[in-house]
């Protein structure tokens, strides 16, 4: 098992890591742009579902 | 719990719920298009977010995991008994949806990606989270938290 560069997944009390993405639908796809404004649930899933 | 469903709650508290799909941008918009998500959605057919955020991959299919998956639709379609076999196709197709060579493509290329949710605070810390097969193993593929988990930790940001 590999966690992709990172020794375990992300935590609580962590920082999210930044990223972008193309907007598949109704998101601009940058995280930093959230913060300051609202919490996010941020969902993560394989293929299209 | 349905992501679609207690993204409404969240709302509510004050949370954005964002989906992030592992396949190619152009892809998912025509999916989309007949297939309306009730959230937010980017694209990430390299796996870059799953990366940075530490999101473990257990390697190819083994006939473990592909049993794992079988259950997990079963689960998901209502299906009761130990026959599971064939579940995870007929819940590819529950919604009038085929597989096709694109999601093979996506499947092969990525491995046995695990997924999973992370709650972030408006300072952009994380604080909460949840790892795919962290709590159950293997029997954790497919299995989402409960709505009342996620809807204590957002109320818990308050």
């Amino acid at each position: 098992m590999t966690t992709n560069g990172r020794t375990a997944p992300v935590a609580p009390g962590e920082p999210a890591p930044d990223f972008t993405l193309a907007a598949a639908r109704g998101w601009d796809g940058v995280l930093a742009d959230s913060r300051g404004r609202s919490p996010v649930l941020l969902a993560l899933f394989r293929e299209l579902y | 719990m349905q992501l679609g469903q207690i993204a409404q709650k969240l709302e509510a508290t004050g949370v954005k719920t964002l989906g992030v799909v592992a396949t190619d941008a152009e892809r998912a918009r025509v999916y989309f298009r007949f297939r309306r998500p009730r959230i937010p959605v980017g694209a990430d057919p390299g796996l870059a977010t799953h990366r940075a955020f530490g999101l473990p991959n257990i390697g190819p299919p083994t006939p473990e995991v592909g049993e794992a998956f079988q259950r997990a639709a079963a689960r998901e379609l209502g299906l009761t008994g130990p026959a599971t076999e064939g579940a995870f196709a007929q819940f590819a197709r529950h919604d009038g949806y085929d597989v096709t060579g694109a999601d093979e493509a996506d499947a092969a290329r990525h491995g046995e990606q695990l997924v999973g949710q992370f709650l972030v605070d408006r300072e952009g810390v994380v604080r909460w989270a949840n790892v795919e097969c962290a709590r159950d193993g293997i029997d954790g593929l497919g299995r989402l938290p409960s709505e009342d988990e996620v809807l204590a930790a957002a109320r818990a940001l308050q």
